[in-house]
């Protein structure tokens, strides 16, 4: 029987390939996102290339405000190099998945920019033409995968935790540059996990924002919104909050701290990537995927529900 | 992408919201204040802070205002991104908060946070520098080392764009940056 479900998986994903666009904050932050990320894609049979010369992507927030023109001109370069090892590319970041999508969008609407920015890659001896697709990884798994050959690997399911997911803005919006999902009520990450066998909880709070951009400049404005949120969070009961952004898992866990100064309020939820739990119901150990790096430590929960 | 004239930013910034295609987005904006209504920031400050007010100013030729005094501050526009979804008349509030900041960013008010994340990327090629207790934690995970980037492309990309003299020019300003809010 299971050796008969983990054949039709790999007939379903075999032909999936990519570059892995792991991103700055994972790759050099917060690496254990990384190992379920590429722990998951393993399982499911889908091949991951490394570019080793992927730069930041960049940062749709900070470097895009900073100036666009170098924003669109590094975004161009990444994507040129993917073009040239012929595959699409899949982001585990919101936000590198918003700017390499923004990026080449905006090139292809616009033949005056890109001959701008071709000759850009001329002198560098790199070349853009907008072939290299790209992906969010939630993409990848929702519709190239599906929910069924996600449901054939799981072999440790979340029976009995509740998740609060939180999507986070650039993975769903600017809906018409992203062009994924639902632009202010995404479900497919929530799919993903009720395959797991999870209980997906809805909360209020939802939409609103993790802060991480505002938190550079109005720190009360920042530490409101997360209030907001975790009161909203809690009042639904969540175990765990799941999330698929670097910049939102660190901004939630780093924020519970700031709710005891800012509130006395006391807040204590693991925070989870959507891959970390993929990889527990679909077989790893607590320290395999090294849950202990976390600053919320997500352990004595995972325990409670039978994890090793 | 005209040249950038770092010198007068907020002129540039005038013609660019006169002649463009995000000039005719902002012009169709009715005032209706959906995207006020829905904004994370205006909840949180009081309305001090709302987008509206961004896109009547940019509307009403008040861009001194909006990059030289930052008032309001569109830095602290938390580029959530759902203004832009519930707006009824689609203004693309995405892309004139992000040529409000460039604006600002050229004229030197830019937060540090901005222009010290933009110099590692001009430094490493990476807005997060791999550090030796991470390298260390990459290999205990049994993950390939963190690659190294050619810096000299990047930096060459970076010097054909205004980036530089904004660093520079930032840096030569006290920081005003968080002044305002
Ligand atoms: S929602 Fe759109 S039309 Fe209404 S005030 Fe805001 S920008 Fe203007
Ligand atoms: S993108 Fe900025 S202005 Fe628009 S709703 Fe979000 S925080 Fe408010």
């Amino acid at each position: 029987m299971e050796s008969e479900s983990n054949k039709s998986t790999e007939q379903t994903t075999q032909s999936l390939q990519f570059d892995i666009f792991v991103g700055c904050t994972i790759q050099n932050r917060i690496p254990f996102i990384e190992k379920s990320a590429r722990f998951v894609f393993e399982k499911l049979g889908i091949k991951l290339y490394d570019n080793n010369e992927f730069g930041c992507c960049p940062d749709p927030v900070g470097v895009q405000s900073t100036n666009h023109e170098t924003w669109l001109t590094l975004g161009a370069r990444n994507l040129s190099l993917a073009e040239q090892d012929n595959r699409p590319i899949v982001s585990f970041c919101n936000g590198c998945s918003e700017t390499l999508k923004a990026v080449r969008h905006e090139l292809l609407e616009n033949p005056e920019e890109k001959s701008i920015i071709q000759s850009r890659l001329k002198e560098i001896g790199r070349e853009f033409n907008g072939t290299s697709e790209v992906n969010h990884f939630i993409e990848v798994l929702y519709e190239q995968v599906g929910i069924d050959p996600i449901k054939e690997l799981v072999v440790k399911p979340l029976t009995g935790i509740k998740i609060a997911v939180h999507p986070g803005c650039h993975y769903s919006r600017p809906h018409e540059l992203v062009n994924t999902d639902d632009g202010l009520e995404p479900i497919y990450p929530k799919k993903i996990l009720e395959a797991l066998g999870a209980t997906v909880l809805e909360y209020q709070e939802e939409l609103m924002c993790c802060g991480s951009a505002v938190a550079r400049v109005n720190e009360d404005a920042a530490n409101g919104m997360l209030k907001r949120k975790y009161s909203s969070i809690q009042e639904a009961g969540a175990d765990i909050i799941a999330v698929i952004c670097p910049s939102c898992f660190q901004q939630l866990e780093v924020g519970q701290r700031a709710m005891k100064k800012a509130y006395k309020m006391d807040v204590k939820i693991p925070v989870l990537y959507v891959t970390e739990l993929m990889a527990l119901a679909f077989g790893a150990s607590i320290s395999e995927i090294g849950l202990k790096f976390h600053q919320v430590k997500p352990i004595k929960t995972l325990k409670a529900f039978g994890f090793e | 992408m005209e040249k950038h004239e770092l010198d007068n930013p907020a002129a540039c910034l005038r013609d660019e919201f006169t002649d463009s295609e995000l000039g005719v987005s902002l012009r169709v904006c009715y005032n209706c204040s959906t995207c006020s209504t829905s904004c994370p920031v205006a909840l949180e400050t009081g309305g001090k802070f709302n987008p509206r007010s961004i896109i009547q100013l940019a509307n009403c030729g008040f861009e001194e205002r909006l990059i030289e005094d930052l008032s309001p501050n569109t830095w602290e526009c938390s580029m959530c991104e759902v203004c832009q979804e519930v707006c009824p008349q689609h203004v693309n509030l995405h892309e004139i908060f992000i040529s409000v900041k460039n604006a600002a960013a050229d004229f030197g008010n830019i937060p540090e946070s901005y222009t010290s994340e933009t110099n590692q990327v001009y430094l490493h090629g990476k807005a997060v520098p791999l550090q030796p207790v991470i390298a260390k934690r990459r290999a205990q995970l049994g993950l390939p080392p963190s690659p190294e980037v050619s810096i000299s492309e990047i930096q060459h990309l970076m010097d054909l764009t205004p980036v530089k003299l904004i660093l520079e020019h930032a840096n030569t300003k006290s920081d005003l940056s968080e002044g305002s809010s």
